[in-house]
């Protein structure tokens, strides 16, 4: 394999860090959504465990900002494949380096840059909307167990710190677009 | 004797440590019941006392020893049911929808079966607060109901 400037033997790393930021910061997002309204929804409980129901919406929330990261990951490990396929930094022009690409069945559709930008976009915005979901949670059901006409409020906010984790996917799914 | 030494000297007939605090409990009820009619204070009977053993089981040291606890779930069997489902539905429905779509629907192009995923994801979500707003009118019907039967 022809070691050149775009399509160094290091790019595939790139391409790897980006799937572990994506899980390793969307993830995190998502358990401390999950922990800090768990803790609300604990307290809740136990005063009132007809609200339980409802009150786990902010949990439900914040395993979507967890599959958000998992599609993602999915996304780019299929397109990280070993040699004779190329995996570029950027924008490698297969025709112009290896004219006899085709005849070896390589594909040359990824970017490891792209692939890194597109993990830590959806990584870092579902870190960023767990945090919210958490706090936002947490807070919630406690004022839901003493004012029920917060519970719309309450989701309402919910769906926007959730909308956060959604731009962060349609970013990375975009940016995956342009690697094939 | 012996029991009465145990009981920290204090100096109590058994017949009064028997009907303790807790004398209102059914096990010495049914003790006390008996010796009442023919016994004085100091007399006893022999074969209701109990060794040192089974003092550890006294009803007022603790009181749910002798009763069956209420292990039923507290949560009645569909609320687990929807739960369960709403758990499998997060865990398989996302990734198993992007991997049906791939190859059947978009012809391999993942990024439209990503977003399928991401969508397929938010559909549970709907879902999910759809029952349960559902189940909160559920639970106020009931209420009602037995409001009425009440009267």
């Amino acid at each position: 394999m022809a070691d050149n400037e775009l399509a160094p033997k290091f790019a595939p790393f790139f391409g790897m860090a980006g799937i572990a930021f994506a899980m390793i910061f969307g993830c995190a997002g998502a358990a401390y959504g999950t922990a800090k309204s768990g803790i609300g929804i604990a307290g809740v409980g136990t005063f009132r465990p007809d609200l339980i129901m409802k009150s786990l919406i902010p949990v439900v929330m914040a395993g979507i900002i967890a599959v958000y990261s998992l599609v993602i990951s999915v996304l780019i490990v299929g397109d990280v494949k070993p040699p004779p396929n190329t995996y570029s930094l950027f924008e490698y022009v297969l025709s112009l380096f290896r004219p006899f690409a085709a005849m070896e069945n390589a594909k040359d559709d990824s970017s490891g840059f792209m692939h890194l930008g597109a993990g830590m976009s959806v990584g870092l915005t579902g870190l960023a909307a767990g945090y919210a979901i958490g706090i936002v949670g947490d807070a919630g059901v406690r004022s839901y167990m003493l004012q029920s006409r917060i519970f719309v409020g309450m989701v309402l906010i919910l769906i926007f710190s959730e909308v956060l984790g959604l731009y962060g996917l349609i970013v990375a799914l975009i940016m995956n677009t342009r690697t094939n | 004797m012996n029991e009465v030494v145990w009981r920290g000297g204090s100096g109590k007939t058994s017949e009064a440590a028997l009907t303790g605090p807790a004398s209102t409990r059914e096990k010495s009820a049914t003790r006390t019941s008996t010796p009442k009619t023919s016994t004085s204070m100091t007399s006893r009977i022999v074969s209701t006392e109990k060794n040192l053993l089974e003092k550890d089981d006294r009803d007022d040291r603790s009181p749910g020893a002798s009763e069956k606890s209420n292990i039923a779930p507290a949560v009645p069997a569909i609320v687990i049911y929807k739960l369960l489902g709403f758990t499998l539905a997060m865990i398989a429905g996302p990734i198993g929808m992007y991997f049906l779509t791939l190859d059947t629907i978009f012809h391999g192009n993942s990024t439209w079966a990503g977003a399928t995923a991401a969508l397929t994801a938010n559909v549970v979500l709907i879902a999910y607060v759809i029952v349960a707003m559902n189940e909160d009118e559920s639970e106020k019907r009931e209420a009602a109901q037995i409001a009425k039967k009440g009267q």
